[in-house]
């Protein structure tokens, strides 16, 4: 089980103008779930999958966590750095540019997860073909990464993260770089694993047609909050998209430019003058909503 | 045992693809040891000559005519102190004997019954440079005559002036040639970590302790290291052995007897100097590289 309690992020903290990456997070994912993170980019849900992968205390401008994350009941919040590579095998991960190492075949990419641990042979030979079979690869375990397809590629990864059977299987973004019909086989197989093995698989993503298909629980994060929690969740990325201060600033400058008063107190336009508006923001005249994504013109 | 293997098979794999930097970080490392050889040689040479003019100063106490056996015993013991190797006593009968030998027309009879030396301690210092301060010591003991040194003050204070300097400069100059090397190798190291960040990360990313991580690039640093080293022995033994037995006159007044063993020893330190320096380079260059690849 898994448990986030009160769990604030900060990370360059000694700034004067500190990042909260996340905010009062309060969540429970138990044993064999499958959650979908989703929300704009900077929402918080990297930052979630990196707190349980120990892989957020290394921000190069320092972090601050408050709270605490609990993984199997152990508090990982603030563990020591000798001890993260021991958490790290009890957890597999996968990313959207597979991280896999070029010269080594599918096999060895495989194999190299449970080598780097000092696992013996004998289970090196067992758990490999294991793990391929799983993804359905085992006929490609001698072929190169430049020698697969962007899915296949994948499917090593999701291998290479199965190999040690972990509890949990982190991804994040698994299928951002994939067409929908190879992200949907990428789908089919960690839902195959979800089920088979047990394994716990939360993942952020943006593909809302992977969410909407399998209709798993969604966590949805919006500015380092989480903003609803759904058991059979879909996502309509529109929703992430809100205006920003500069744009409702912009926004009511265009209004009153557009409707320059006349002598007579009509606009050009034939509407009326400002003067017999109700004011900007309130029901009966709201400032324009921009379908624009933070950030950009 | 598969752990091992595994380092020996990464150390390999890593040296075989970046053959070019792995050749360079070699070449390089001998070029420097080969230096580092070449003074070490030098160096102790000119040392060992210098050095074998200033233990050729020894002190020469003259007790008085008519000091007394036991008074005699009693000096004899007492210029034991730590800073002397070894007091040779030379009884005035001795000396005469010795002068008449040196000297053939000297008309001994007559002092031969009434003999005007005095008997004589030869002292060996264990370091040349204390000279003074044993002889001051020496003079002011009830009994002595006086002291002599075989050479002039100012002769025996250049040259243990020149001996001092010697050592001193060699140090020095063995001490910025070993930090060149150990800064050579460190950056071979960074670029090899560098040129396999990605793999690093994934060791991190799926369990790999960072020391785990360190090993092969520790003992790919101890390869270059002793590789290098290996090679620059060679040379040096290529270059220098001819010269310790060469019969060519010059040569034979700036070698000193004892080159070959200079060179045997040099040899060993530039062996043991390739090691150090190749795990103490690939040790600077880990501390902090792989730990910001692991967690990255």
């Amino acid at each position: 089980m898994i448990k986030f309690e009160n769990v604030t992020v900060c990370y360059n903290p000694n700034a004067r103008h500190p990042d909260h990456a996340v905010e009062d997070i309060n969540l429970q994912i138990e044993k064999g779930e499958w959650v979908f993170f989703v929300g704009h980019s900077g929402a918080g849900k990297s930052t979630l999958i990196k707190l349980l992968h120990g892989s957020a205390h290394t921000a190069p401008h320092g972090i601050s966590i408050n709270g605490k994350v609990l993984l199997e009941g152990r508090d990982i919040t603030h563990l020591p750095a000798r001890e993260v590579p021991f958490l790290r095998r009890k957890i597999g991960v996968i990313f959207q540019d597979f991280q896999l190492l070029p010269q080594k075949t599918a096999w060895e990419n495989v194999a190299f997860a449970l080598r780097v641990i000092g696992a013996p042979q004998q289970r090196i030979a067992r758990e490999v073909p294991r793990a391929l079979e799983t993804v359905g690869l085992l006929h490609r375990a001698q072929a190169r990464p430049s020698e697969l397809s962007g899915g296949e590629q994948q499917r090593v990864a999701i291998a290479r993260a199965i190999v040690n059977e972990p509890h949990l299987l982190l991804a994040d973004e698994p299928t951002g770089n994939l067409d929908p019909e190879t992200a949907a086989g990428i789908a089919a197989v960690l839902e195959r694993i979800n089920a088979e093995r047990g394994t716990t698989v939360i993942m952020a993503t943006h593909d809302h047609h992977l969410v909407d298909t399998l209709q798993r629980r969604v966590v949805r994060l919006r500015d380092g909050h989480i903003i609803s929690d759904e058991e059979h969740g879909i996502y309509h990325p529109e929703d992430d998209i809100k205006p920003s201060p500069e744009d409702n600033e912009s926004a009511l400058e265009e209004v009153v430019a557009i409707k320059p008063k006349t002598d007579s107190g009509e606009t050009p336009f034939g509407g009326e003058s400002l003067q017999n508006e109700a004011p900007l923001g309130t029901p009966e005249n709201p400032i324009p909503q921009f379908n624009r994504p933070k950030g950009q013109p | 045992m598969e752990i091992l293997g595994f380092w020996i098979r990464e150390t390999s794999s890593n040296i075989a693809r970046n053959r070019l930097m792995c050749l360079l970080a070699v070449s390089t490392v001998t070029i420097c040891l080969f230096v580092l050889g070449a003074f070490y040689f030098a160096w102790g040479s000119l040392q060992s000559q210098i050095g074998a003019q200033t233990h050729k100063i020894d002190l020469r106490i003259i007790l008085e005519p008519s000091i007394s056996d036991s008074r005699r015993d009693e000096i004899f013991k007492a210029a034991h102190i730590p800073q002397v190797a070894s007091v040779t006593l030379v009884t005035k009968e001795e000396a005469l004997k010795q002068l008449t030998s040196d000297i053939k027309d000297f008309p001994v009879t007559d002092l031969e019954k009434n003999n005007p030396l005095g008997d004589e301690l030869h002292i060996q210092l264990k370091d040349p440079s204390q000279i003074f301060k044993v002889r001051n010591y020496l003079t002011s003991v009830k009994g002595v005559q006086k002291t002599l040194a075989p050479q002039e003050d100012n002769v025996v204070k250049m040259l243990l002036e020149v001996n001092h300097f010697v050592k001193v400069a060699g140090i020095v100059a063995l001490l910025i040639l070993g930090l060149g090397i150990l800064l050579i190798i460190h950056n071979a190291i960074r670029l090899t970590i560098f040129a396999r960040r990605h793999e690093i990360r994934i060791m991190g990313l799926v369990g790999a302790t960072p020391w785990f991580i360190r090993i092969p690039f520790l003992m790919e640093g101890l390869i270059y290291g002793l590789a290098g080293a290996i090679i620059a022995a060679l040379l040096l033994l290529a270059v220098f052995l001819p010269i310790t037995h060469t019969n060519t006159p010059l040569l034979q007044v700036l070698i000193p007897a004892n080159a070959d063993s200079i060179l045997r020893s040099g040899l060993a330190w530039i062996i043991l100097a390739g090691v150090c320096f190749g795990f103490f380079g690939s040790w600077l260059s880990l501390s902090r590289s792989i730990g910001r690849a692991v967690q990255a």
